[in-house]
């Protein structure tokens, strides 16, 4: 590949790091904290093709005379991928595919103070948490966000938890029960909803972690900036 | 690609712009190709990798022009234990420095051996840099809050991973097995700063382009090979650790978050879980994609497999002796 084109891929591959950063677009993929990561190696990445791309200009640099790098072989052409993605796709967060791809694991042993009773409106990650250690107990009044998704032919309220990036993400889920169930299973699925219900926190032994919620009143919401937890 | 000189031919900055246009034409179309829920999640999953490694490549890649351009063979000679055999368990602790994952530690190895570092130190410290920084310890300790013993069997059995693999390298390893443009110096420059902007752009461009490959790989096995696999493997120690150790190489997770992941698995015993940690960061798909096209396929082809079966010896190993069999 030729200098001058290296240049310009990494030109673009930093202007894309930092356009994502830019908005909320970065949180599909990674953790609100590596905002300001993304946003100083897109400037390193523009910095040094800016300084590579005048230091060539003033005939600066020796490499090949003729204008190109021979030792980095095809590879930087690859680069040119994820900047197409990123500009043309943007794929959104992952959601229904993801839950419906994946078993549901354990969730953090979270150690939480006890709550305090009458209703609540908790995380899903820290609800499923609290309805195997106990500290969430069977019939409470519950309120969780999370986006809608099949699986095993159960209707699910679920969340992704990250630590890092998207390819880590575990799915936490409630199961949706009774007949307010209608509602929710005529909405497309990756659908934003706010569910109260009241809880059946056994129901999580058996079924692989996700308690059960008979539904009493659900809303479609929007989607919120980080479609992920913690 | 052209050799010629004359301005006429296609070149390679023609081809970037003819792509472009034609990415912006039939961007419709690539949109459409791309709404199956499937492709979507690959994807994402791709683009996250990316995005979350790219930065950990550009803080790797200014240590290793920051070597290249300021650090002399000289005083790394210094440093290290003038016994190979001494410096590797030496250059492993030293990658306690690196507060980085994997992606950082390739280009920075990279320059050591440049540099005139013994190669049985500079990968022994490729090996244990991910592994035993304290990020990633303390993320460990984290995710297991109820099993303070992970932390120590991970910083073992990582460690072990990278000395037995320098001392092997050390009896076995042959130099020309590393391709020779990795022992070439930085590129020759005006100055020191010059040399650390040469240095850091081309490690960039070049290792850039291999963390796109591995990201690609890891995406699309992420979804072929879910966890699902992990299911039933309760009860069958030994099969766990292996289902966990392919797992390991497939899903190519950050050394910072594999702890997270390993802790969700709570349905398997806890050496296999640690097996996971111990393989993930020596050897995935992501990072033999970096190492093939740093230092050379027929290295790759060689380390990669060796340091497989060595991390999971080492991590059945340290497992074993700091938790017991479970």
């Amino acid at each position: 590949m030729r200098r001058e084109t290296q240049h310009a891929v990494l030109f673009l591959l930093g202007g894309a790091l930092v356009r994502i950063a830019a908005d909320e677009t970065f949180l599909r993929y990674v953790r609100p904290a590596q905002r300001w990561w993304l946003i100083g190696a897109g400037v390193v990445m523009i910095g040094l093709a800016v300084v590579a791309t005048v230091r060539d200009v003033r005939g600066r640099t020796v490499p090949g005379a003729d204008g190109h790098d021979h030792r980095t072989g095809p590879s930087p052409w690859l680069l040119v991928l994820p900047v197409l993605v990123v500009a043309l796709v943007a794929p959104p967060a992952l959601g229904a595919d993801a839950v419906a791809r994946q078993p549901t694991t354990a969730p953090a042993d979270l150690a939480a103070p006890a709550l305090p009773p009458g209703p609540a409106e908790l995380g899903i990650g820290e609800a499923v948490a609290r309805s195997i250690d106990g500290t969430l107990g069977d019939g409470r009044d519950l309120t969780v966000t999370g986006f809608l998704a099949h699986r095993d032919g159960d209707v699910v309220v679920a969340r992704l938890t990250i630590s890092c990036c998207a390819a880590d993400a575990r799915p936490h889920t409630v199961r949706l029960r009774g007949p307010g169930l209608q509602g929710a299973a005529a909405l497309p699925v990756d659908t934003w909803v706010r569910v109260r219900g009241t809880v059946v926190a056994q129901a999580a032994k058996d079924n692989r972690w996700s308690p059960d919620l008979e539904v009493a009143e659900l809303t479609v919401v929007a989607p919120p900036d980080d479609p992920y937890e913690l | 690609m052209t050799t010629t000189e004359r301005p006429a031919r296609l070149n390679s900055l023609h081809v970037f712009a003819g792509l472009l246009v034609v990415a912006l034409v039939l961007r419709s179309t690539i949109t459409e190709a791309l709404a199956a829920p499937v492709v979507r999640t690959v994807a994402t999953v791709f683009v996250a990798i990316c995005v979350q490694a790219l930065p950990f490549l550009v803080l790797g890649v200014l240590v290793s022009g920051a070597i290249a351009a300021f650090v002399s063979p000289a005083a790394l000679r210094r440093v290290l234990p003038r016994r190979p055999g001494a410096a590797v368990p030496v250059a492993g602790l030293a990658g306690l420095a690196l507060p980085g994952c994997e992606c950082a530690s390739v280009p920075v190895a990279r320059r050591l051996i440049g540099q005139g570092v013994p190669e049985a130190a500079a990968l022994a410290f490729l090996l244990a840099a991910p592994a035993v920084n304290p990020v990633v310890l303390v993320a460990t300790a984290v995710a297991f809050p109820g099993e303070p013993g992970m932390v120590l069997a991970r910083a073992a059995g990582s460690l072990a991973t990278a000395c037995v693999m320098g001392w092997l390298w050390q009896r076995a390893g042959r130099a020309e097995w590393i391709a020779a443009r990795v022992r070439s110096p930085a590129h020759a420059g005006s100055g020191r700063w010059a040399v650390f902007a040469e240095s850091a752009r081309h490690d960039l461009v070049s290792a850039g382009g291999l963390l796109v490959v591995g990201a690609l790989v890891a995406a699309v096995l992420s979804v072929l090979v879910p966890t699902s696999w992990t299911v039933g493997l309760a009860d069958r120690w030994l099969l766990a650790v292996l289902v966990m150790a392919v797992l390991a190489v497939v899903l190519a997770l950050c050394s910072e978050a594999d702890a997270f992941v390993a802790a969700s698995l709570s349905a398997l015993p806890l050496v296999p879980r640690l097996v996971f940690l111990v393989v993930g960061p020596a050897v995935d798909v992501k990072l033999v994609a970096l190492q093939a096209g740093t230092f050379g396929r027929g290295f790759a082809a060689r380390f990669a497999p060796a340091t497989f079966v060595v991390a999971v010896l080492c991590g059945v190993a340290a497992g074993v002796l700091t938790l017991g069999v479970r």
